[in-house]
């Protein structure tokens, strides 16, 4: 039975096979978290509002506004969710964006490795 | 022939990877960031991707093709609107040549940026896949609707393709993407594909 104090985990990504990735992954090491989808920044804005997750895993390049956006609007107004950026744009200046407000990067592809990485921080 | 939901957005995805690498290598080259739309991916017959570029807001084209060979072969290429093309060449080799300069270099930058864009794309592609292709090197052309050569031949040759959206230094750059396939080749990808998904856990 679900436990609603197991930890919540928002995946923001337009790609379904991503956020299916992404899922699998967290299923399959962390058996006991909650998981909830947004398919833009928009739509994860509103989610966390209504759920308050523990951890977000935010695509950057999505229609509508970007990841590195909706990350910062999130990170203001609940600084206590930990933020993973796991997105393939992985220049330099959006390394740098992330780690500036405290957001973690995770470079895709999505594999067990990378989400390993992103579970770390989250736990950390 | 066409593509499933989960293909279609899969492929989506896996040139997303491709593009983000390219991107990430094209803005140390203009040492600038490079703001990228997610990709649209469409599979079209060949006699209707005259449409699909008809349709777009340019005429005239610079284009970078490439032929890739291995599990599946592909004739990759990047189609930029033609006043793009000068403003790309100008960002890599700074601001300080003329315009005639700029247009001895062209031809040799535009291949470079082709070369990295449709390689970052097929690597990703073959990386995803376990599986090896290889590239013969780029060649630059000029052309418009009316002469594009890949636009004649086979009618049954299926094009699959790949709309981004670059910014670069505020000067929007719209490309497409285009991969050219025989039906069994575009059969050989799709197939690569569902192997990946399976192995995945997701088909």
């Amino acid at each position: 039975m679900e436990n609603n104090n197991n930890p919540l985990l928002l995946i923001v990504d337009d790609s379904r096979m991503s956020r299916m990735l992404i899922r699998a992954i967290i299923t399959d090491t962390r058996p006991n978290w909650r998981i909830i989808e947004a398919s833009t920044g928009d739509e994860s804005i509103k989610l966390v509002e209504e759920h308050s997750p523990n951890f977000v895993s935010m695509d950057v390049n999505m229609p509508g506004i970007s990841g590195l956006e909706a990350a910062g609007r999130i990170r203001i107004r609940h600084p206590e969710i930990k933020i993973v950026l796991c997105t393939a744009n992985i220049q330099e200046s959006t390394r740098e964006a992330a780690s500036k407000v405290g957001i973690h990067f995770v470079p895709k592809p999505i594999t067990a490795a990378t989400i390993g990485d992103a579970v770390a921080f989250f736990e950390s | 022939m066409d593509l499933n939901e989960l293909q279609r957005d899969a492929l989506g995805e896996i040139f997303n990877i491709g593009v983000g690498r390219a991107a990430s290598s094209l803005s140390q080259i203009v040492n600038d960031t490079v703001l990228l739309s997610a990709p649209e991916v469409t599979l079209v017959h060949r006699s209707d991707a005259a449409k699909v570029l008809l349709g777009s807001e340019f005429r005239q084209f610079s284009t970078v093709s490439q032929h890739f060979s291995g599990a599946f072969d592909a004739e990759a290429m990047l189609v930029f609107p033609e006043s793009n093309a000068l403003e790309i060449v100008r960002l890599m080799v700074g601001p300080h040549m003329s315009i005639e300069e700029l247009s001895e270099f062209e031809q040799e930058a535009m291949c470079e940026v082709g070369n990295i864009i449709l390689n970052a794309c097929m690597s990703a592609l073959a990386d995803l896949f376990h599986l090896s292709l290889n590239g013969t090197l780029p060649i630059h052309r000029f052309g418009d609707t009316e002469s594009l050569s890949f636009l004649e031949g086979d009618e049954q040759q299926m094009i699959l393709v790949l709309q981004v959206d670059m910014t670069i230094s505020q000067q929007r750059v719209q490309g497409h993407i285009l991969f050219l396939l025989s039906v069994v080749s575009m059969q050989s990808l799709l197939d690569c594909l569902d192997n990946y998904l399976r192995e995945q856990g997701l088909l």
